[in-house]
């Protein structure tokens, strides 16, 4: 009989065109490596976001905030050509420096729509904390997190500004079902990583978490759903921001069981 | 047939035995040692003298032949020189903080720099770790987050306000892979732009309206992101100097207590002082702000920039001047060099990858460098000559001499130089360089010159024996007894090729010595005996002896046709020696020359078809110098002749055959027969002088063998100069031989000494009338030349012209 965590057979990377991803890739596919999972790549092009350069009543600015009164159809259509391009080498790159299996495929239409379709109860959910409030609010992120929320299989939330200097996999015992494939789970990225592993028994709060870990926090944390008075996903992404440590959460119900 | 009685040399003319009744010893064993080699206190001499002035260029330059011992008595006398002069100052490079592509040298005084490099690692470490901690301190996080949490804020603050304000205004922020948007929102989704051109106008200006406004708030928070961002960067940067500081200045000032005497250490740490409180984000792990980037990051190394290359590590009991030899002198090797290591595709340096060459390890001491290598070494001489010229080296990237494309490197700071140099070459190598290249001279003021052998005198034979006892003890060899040393003494005679000298070639004696105590021990005796040192002798004969023997076959089985007996005319037995590496022998060679009638011309074969080298066409051009000194004064020189060195296909040099050929063309010229069982060497000068040639023993032994072989008559022998008796030194059976009267050596003087000895007829000298006597072979030749003259005239009369072809015209 497999582990009940080898039921999970993808890592889900869903991005919108033209985010700041490099980093949460790299992570992302390190990850899928040690798991032994395929990572799935989607680059999704917002269809309100692909409509903005004709739209009569929108107004663009750069990132520093410059007007963009030239941009045009044509201009949106070649930054989001070169940003897939990018993000496709990256991509690339990644698997090949660790060596494991990919698929990318570009999604059109709402972000929300075009992830919920693909995203499968086996797959593990990355959701990559934006670097500011404003472009966690913004569309496409907005509704890429409502995917993420809606998701039926497991959730990876990367804070958008994670510790230095990680070492460590950190388990929380819960109660149900779960707990075996969080024991699993975590004993494998252990093993992988060749770092220890600690398991963490009768967390009731995850603000306390730090005072575990001391001046070594770990590289990621494995929970399942409910445990540590976290169960809906702004919960969770706010505790993954404020520990700026990934948590990998498990459903409580281990997915084709 | 009159032999010259005079001319036949005794048998104890051939060989000079060494007389053992001057050994008082038993074996060496009771010999004590010689402090140095033997013969060479003029080298030795001036070795003492270049090494003990001390001004610029006076460098050695020690010649000689190989094999005199140079290298191992030069390195001897520099490591005993050595000890007694004090050792010289380390030399450190360190990380240059202003200009980092050009690591900083440090001088030191001896048994510092070990100690200021383990410092430093030390101070590093324990900075690392107590950073660290400092860094990992709750109080320092507070702080920091406190710093972050204030920039967060500013930005939550600011897009927490505007997104209230747009979902209340119906308006849609969007990220854009140009940045971002504002557009007109409905049920939480952008109304779509055919929807929003279907707006009634005022909703459409309504949304517009909104937009400016939320565009300029959204304008005003992006401009300010830097702006916090930069601000909280410089509060950063603060904490983290404070923090830091309070640690390094504790540990430099702990460093600065152990080097207070050397102030140019302390303006180091100085420098170290400051670069660190510029650059402590290092310590947390290399810094969100990322280093200066780019070039100046590859040489800046992060931590490593603090760190110290010792150039040259001394331990600290090596309290002399080093003595360096460079087996491998490439420029590199000579003069240091900058190593790369690759990462990530690109070739990386820094001021710890310098590394020090033979100079740099010789600094302050000397250099025993060979010749031959560094002249062979492309770039090398010219390293060489520049660090002695600018009494300092500078390590050079050999690209930049081509001038091709020049990776990015380090310009390490020139180390000042104060060596002696010490090449070791040839002579004519030395003498070459001078003409070539007048640096040289100029760099290498003090010759050393090697003797090749010195006089055997009583002396200098019992210093030999003492040498032969060093040797043995040395090489933990057998002892000699006294037969042993009389016979190697004797051998050394021989390989000098002159019985009045010994050889001090002491790679060759030892080798004869190690080969000999060999075969002592496989005789199972305790001390070396004459008998082995003659096996080894032999022994070492026949291992090179391959080629000899197949030569001595070929002329055995006729191929190579040499006559033994009877007499020919136009035709001897020259002798020549045959030299390919550690072989060598002679050999027989048959000349011969054809005459007639011609316009004085002598051609020699050998050189027309340029087998001749210049010294042999010499010899033979003097042949007709001699021709027309000695015969038919009165008349033209009207002879044409060729001389050729039969059945020879390779080059053919010296004039030591120049007296054979000189018979040969006199027996041709006056039809007179010469004797085949005698061989002849021997140059010979315009008035007829027989003169001294090189390899005389060689030469007859070459001969003897071939008579040997065939069968010794009593008639055959060797006809040599008689300024070469002194040379001789031949083997035991030649002797042997010579003793029964099977053999004889013949020493002549002049060409009409060994004309009677080849022809047994009188050469003959001129009367009062000034003619040869009649039936002498001068008078023989003298005719034939004016016979020769009458001819031409008789032609010339009648002919047009006549060419030494023989060609003649008709009337």
């Amino acid at each position: 009989m497999p582990e009940p965590w080898t039921r999970y057979t993808r890592l889900v990377f869903g991005c919108a065109v033209g985010a700041r991803a490099d980093q949460d890739l790299a992570e992302a596919a390190e990850i899928a490596s040690w798991l032994g999972l395929e990572l799935a790549a989607m680059l999704i092009e917002d269809e309100a976001v692909a409509a903005l350069g004709s739209h009569p009543g929108a107004a663009l600015l750069s990132p520093t905030g410059a007007v963009q009164s030239q941009a045009t159809g044509p201009a949106m259509v070649r930054e989001t050509s070169a940003a897939t391009r990018a993000f496709r080498r990256r991509l690339e790159h990644e698997a090949a420096r660790v060596k494991l299996t990919w698929t990318f495929q570009t999604l059109r239409g709402r972000a929300e729509t075009a992830i919920a379709q693909t995203v499968r109860q086996s797959d593990i959910v990355v959701y990559s904390e934006p670097p500011s409030l404003l472009e966690r609010d913004a569309f496409p992120q907005r509704d890429l997190w409502q995917a993420v929320d809606r998701s039926p299989g497991a959730v990876l939330y990367r804070p958008s500004r994670p510790l230095p200097a990680r070492s460590g996999i950190v388990a929380i015992a819960g109660m149900g079902a779960a707990e075996a494939s969080v024991e699993a789970v975590a004993r494998q990225l252990a093993q992988a990583t060749r770092e220890p592993l600690r398991m963490l028994v009768g967390v009731s709060n995850w603000r306390a978490l730090p005072e575990q870990w001391g001046h070594t926090p770990p590289r990621l944390i494995v929970l399942a759903r409910g445990t540590t008075g976290l169960s809906g996903s702004d919960a969770i992404a706010e505790a993954a921001h404020r520990l700026r440590v990934p948590l990998l959460v498990l459903e409580e119900t281990p997915q084709g069981a | 047939m009159t032999l010259q009685p005079s001319a036949k040399l005794s048998p104890e003319a051939l060989y000079r035995r060494c007389g053992l009744e001057q050994f008082t010893f038993k074996t060496t064993e009771e010999l004590s040692d010689v402090p140095q080699l033997i013969g060479q206190e003029r080298a030795f001499s001036s070795i003492d003298f270049g090494t003990r002035i001390k001004r610029h260029g006076y460098n050695l330059f020690v010649i000689g032949t190989p094999g005199l011992g140079r290298h191992t008595s030069v390195r001897s006398l520099l490591e005993e020189r050595a000890k007694a002069e004090k050792p010289p100052s380390e030399w450190v490079y360190v990380h240059n903080f202003a200009v980092p592509h050009c690591p900083q040298a440090l001088e030191l005084p001896h048994g510092r720099a070990l100690a200021f490099r383990d410092s430093m690692e030390e101070m590093i470490d324990d900075l690392r770790s107590a950073l660290t901690a400092v860094f990992e301190s709750e109080e320092y996080q507070n702080r920091r987050n406190a710093i972050d949490e204030e920039f967060h804020q500013h930005q939550e603050e600011g897009f927490a306000a505007l997104k209230d304000k747009a979902d209340a205004a119906g308006i849609a922020i969007l990220k854009t892979p140009m940045g971002f948007a504002l557009a007109p929102m409905a049920d939480g989704a952008v109304i779509p732009p055919e929807t929003f051109n279907a707006l009634p106008e005022e909703d459409r200006d309504g949304y517009k309206e909104k937009i400016q406004t939320l565009q300029v708030d959204l304008e005003a928070i992006l401009k300010s992101i830097p702006k916090w961002d930069k601000e909280r960067r410089a509060k950063l940067r603060e904490l983290n100097r404070e923090i830091a500081m309070q640690t390094v200045e504790q540990s430099i000032a702990e460093m600065t207590d152990r080097f207070s005497d050397l102030p140019i250490v302390l303006e180091h740490l100085d420098r170290v002082k400051k670069d660190l409180a510029e650059n402590v984000d290092m310590f947390l792990g290399g810094g969100e702000d990322g280093g200066q980037g780019g070039l100046m990051e590859l040489f800046d190394e992060g931590f490593n920039r603090y760190l110290v290359n010792v150039l040259v590590p001394r331990e600290d009991g090596d309290a002399s001047a080093p003595v360096v030899s460079l087996d491998n002198p490439t420029m590199l090797n000579l003069v240091g060099r900058v190593e790369h290591v690759p990462q990530q595709g690109a070739l990386i340096t820094n001021f710890l990858l310098v590394k020090a060459g033979a100079l740099h390890r010789a600094n302050g001491g000397y250099l025993v460098l060979d010749a031959r290598q560094v002249l062979g070494q492309l770039l090398a001489w010219d390293a060489l000559k520049r660090a002695l010229r600018a009494r300092r080296i500078a390590i050079e990237s050999p690209a930049d001499y081509f001038g091709g494309i020049s990776t990015i490197s380090l310009q390490p700071e020139p180390v000042p130089l104060d060596v002696k140099v010490v090449m070791i070459g040839e002579r004519w190598l030395y003498h070459l360089l001078c003409a070539v290249d007048p640096d040289a001279r100029e760099l290498f003021k003090v010759v050393a010159d090697f003797e090749d052998d010195i006089d055997r005198d009583d002396a200098a034979t019992g210093n030999f024996a003492s040498f032969l006892a060093t040797a043995c003890r040395e090489n933990d060899l057998l002892h000699l007894d006294p037969g042993g040393v009389g016979r190697i003494v004797e051998h050394a005679s021989r390989l000098a090729e002159d019985a009045h000298k010994l050889t001090l070639e002491v790679g060759t004696i030892s080798d004869l010595l190690s080969e000999a105590d060999f075969w002592a021990r496989e005789d199972g005796a305790s001390v070396i005996t004459a008998k082995a040192v003659q096996r080894a002798i032999d022994e070492q004969d026949h291992r090179v002896g391959r080629l000899r023997e197949r030569m001595q076959e070929y002329i055995l089985r006729d191929i190579a046709r040499i006559e033994t007996k009877g007499s020919e005319i136009g035709q001897i037995n020259g002798l020549s020696v045959i030299m390919l590496g550690a072989i060598r022998f002679g050999r027989p060679s048959r000349i011969t020359a054809r005459v007639r009638m011609g316009a004085g011309k002598l051609v020699d074969i050998e050189r027309e078809v340029e087998l001749g080298g210049p010294l042999h066409s010499k010899g033979v051009m003097i042949l007709s110098g001699y021709l027309s000194g000695r015969y038919a004064l009165e008349e033209p020189m009207s002879l044409a002749a060729t001389l050729v060195f039969e059945q020879s296909y390779g080059g053919v040099d010296g004039d030591s055959a120049s007296a054979a050929e000189l018979f040969t063309l006199l027996s041709s010229l006056s039809e007179t027969p010469l004797r085949q069982d005698l061989a002849v060497t021997g140059s010979v000068d315009q008035r007829g002088n027989v003169q001294a040639i090189g390899g005389a023993n060689d030469k007859i032994e070459g001969f003897f063998d071939i008579c040997k072989a065939r069968g010794l008559t009593g008639t055959q022998g060797v006809i040599i100069p008689k300024s070469n008796v002194q040379h001789l030194m031949l083997r035991a059976d030649v002797v042997e031989a010579c003793e029964a009267g099977q053999f004889a050596v013949y020493a002549i003087e002049t060409i009409d000494e060994g004309l009677a000895l080849l022809t047994g007829l009188p050469a003959g000298e001129r009367g009062a009338d000034g003619a040869f006597p009649e039936g002498s072979v001068n008078r023989r030749a003298e005719d034939r030349l004016k016979g020769f003259a009458e001819m031409r005239r008789v032609f010339a009369k009648g002919a047009s012209g006549d060419d030494d072809n023989g060609k003649t015209g008709h009337a």
